[in-house]
């Protein structure tokens, strides 16, 4: 029952912004151009010293595709997360919580964004070209779909997690929500080249690792450990669990507004 | 029994299309100006989490190329000494110009609170600017901090190449700023189309981040992205400061870059104001 409420509000949602064919095109090439803008700089980089920590052009370019599809399923499913510090602000929410639905799944899937769909497609594109020139065998591509939906989740969950501190640190803008998204896009650089601080938070503390770094160590051959492969639906699991204690935290927090 | 006082005479009001003084219209700038360096400052926490993100995002970076140098300087880059304090300038001075009209403007669209600022006594582009200016001494604020940090470890290496150096720097930021607000003023007109600031600002953003020499210096482009740069504006708002501020232009070349500079602001901000007046003409005002 739960689920057919969420289903026909997120299609509703998302019907009416494809609804908007300027914005949809002008969303889809943007967000292309700045996933190539921050490519150009990588190729900036990798012109200067050919290869980043053992790692080649091509297989940095598998980092940023990974990554660019983790973010679009994010954008295309769980978006509104990005809305939650106006929300607090606004008094919005009490709205939603007198909802007869679960709150933070209600309000995750009800706004997608449709500048999503030129991230999954200029992800896609780039961790296919990836995976062709690094000769990965077409039976391991299947692996790409699986790991960008759990790197989706994981994201979205950490941007929960995020979001949470805005009932207690209250203001409009989602700055502690953009750091979040900082540190995801920090996985577009093989993560050995950061210190070992940063490494080592980006994979135990926000395992963003678990959904870019390691499966493209392992498909590349540069880890050998098969756990590299399956950590990224363990980690999304736990970073769900997190997120939704922290989200039962924050609401609690929760004291609307004066008007 | 108390006679009444007299009553106060109310202030003398303005007839209809009766213009304001110059000295009338600068103060309503200031205090546009004045409100919004107070509104920006009034939310602390989120003010240093976005200051936090923003030196965070630009460490990314910093942290990338010193990986790349430690494996070896690339062959014809510029040595480590003049890249670091580049990179850490040209953040500063990213982080100062860093304006919110896309975004201020796209609000005040959909909510129809863009009737009520055209219908206002002051010049629509005017306020912008104001704005843009309330924006650059609150975010300017916050980078000299990163500067006087950085000073702090990075010593002779941050300081400007020569007093005249300096001097060039001073007008080249000034023009970079101006030339910074024409290209946003000139993207905002597309959100009066779009009614959405997310692919403007996104657009924006991303010819800026490429082409502004935020990441690097234009020099270690490849030649290809080096030349679509050549003809953008990005490069006069940070990559050329910097340069006349590390004493890398010089001379004849310092004043050249100075005056193309005042070409592109000018011809920037008069072509956004070429296109607003249009656009105004034609504007549906959202309702309710």
């Amino acid at each position: 029952m739960d689920f057919q409420v969420y289903w026909a509000a997120y299609k509703a949602s998302l019907l009416q912004k494809l609804e908007y064919r300027v914005d949809f095109a002008l969303g889809v090439v943007t967000a292309m151009m700045l996933r190539l803008s921050q490519l150009a700089i990588q190729y900036v980089i990798l012109e200067q010293s050919k290869q980043l920590m053992g790692w080649d052009m091509s297989q940095v370019v598998f980092l940023a595709g990974m990554t660019a599809l983790s973010l679009g399923v994010s954008e295309l499913f769980f978006n509104n997360v990005w809305m939650v510090p106006y929300y607090i602000v606004m008094g919005d929410l009490d709205r939603l919580l007198v909802y007869p639905v679960r709150t933070l799944p209600f309000l995750l899937i009800s706004n997608p964004v449709i500048h999503s769909f030129g991230n999954l497609i200029i992800g896609g594109v780039l961790a296919c070209a990836a995976l062709q020139v690094n000769h990965v065998p077409p039976i391991q591509w299947l692996w790409v779909p699986f790991w960008a939906v759990c790197g989706g989740i994981l994201y979205t969950a950490a941007l929960v997690l995020a979001a949470s501190l805005s009932f207690k640190f209250v203001g409009p803008y989602g700055h502690n929500l953009f750091f979040v998204h900082q540190l995801l896009t920090a996985n577009q650089y093989p993560l050995s080249v950061f210190p070992a601080a940063l490494e080592w938070i980006l994979t135990l503390v926000l395992p963003f690792a678990a959904i870019v770094y390691l499966p493209a160590g392992w498909i590349f051959g540069k880890f050998t450990n098969p756990w590299c492969a399956f950590l990224a639906p363990l980690a999304a699991l736990f970073m769900v669990f997190l997120a939704v204690r922290a989200w039962g935290w924050g609401v609690r927090q929760y004291e609307s507004t004066g008007s | 029994m108390s006679t009444p006082a007299p009553p106060t005479p109310l202030p003398r009001s303005r007839g209809v299309g009766e213009s304001l003084s110059n000295v009338e219209i600068l103060s309503g700038y200031l205090a546009l100006l004045v409100r919004s360096v107070r509104a920006a400052f009034a939310y602390r926490a989120n003010t240093v989490m976005s200051f936090m993100t923003g030196v965070f995002t630009a460490s990314i970076i910093w942290m990338v190329w010193w990986r790349v140098y430690e494996q070896g300087k690339p062959v014809g880059a510029p040595p480590r000494e003049l890249l670091f304090p580049y990179l850490i300038l040209a953040f500063c001075l990213n982080y100062a110009f860093t304006v919110n009209s896309e975004f201020r403007v796209a609000q005040r669209i959909r909510m129809g609170l863009i009737a009520t600022d055209l219908l206002k006594p002051l010049d629509f582009q005017g306020m912008q600017l104001a704005q843009s200016l309330s924006d650059f001494v609150f975010n300017a604020t916050l980078a000299s901090l990163v500067f006087m940090g950085s000073s702090a470890f990075m010593g002779r290496a941050l300081a400007p190449a020569s007093p005249s150096a300096l001097a060039f720097f001073a007008v080249g930021m000034v023009l970079g700023f101006l030339i910074q607000f024409g290209v946003v003023f000139l993207f905002v007109q597309g959100i009066f189309y779009t009614l959405n600031n997310y692919g403007i600002q996104v657009a924006r953003g991303a010819l800026h981040a490429t082409f502004s020499g935020l990441s690097a210096p234009l020099s270690m482009f490849p030649a290809s992205l080096r030349l679509v740069g050549a003809f953008l504006p990005f490069q006069y708002v940070i990559y050329k400061p910097v340069l006349l501020y590390q004493g890398q232009l010089v001379g004849a070349e310092a004043w050249r870059t100075l005056g193309e500079q005042a070409l592109w602001a000018a011809g920037l901000i008069l072509t956004g104001r070429w296109i607003f007046i249009r656009i105004v003409r034609s504007l549906e005002v959202q309702g309710g």
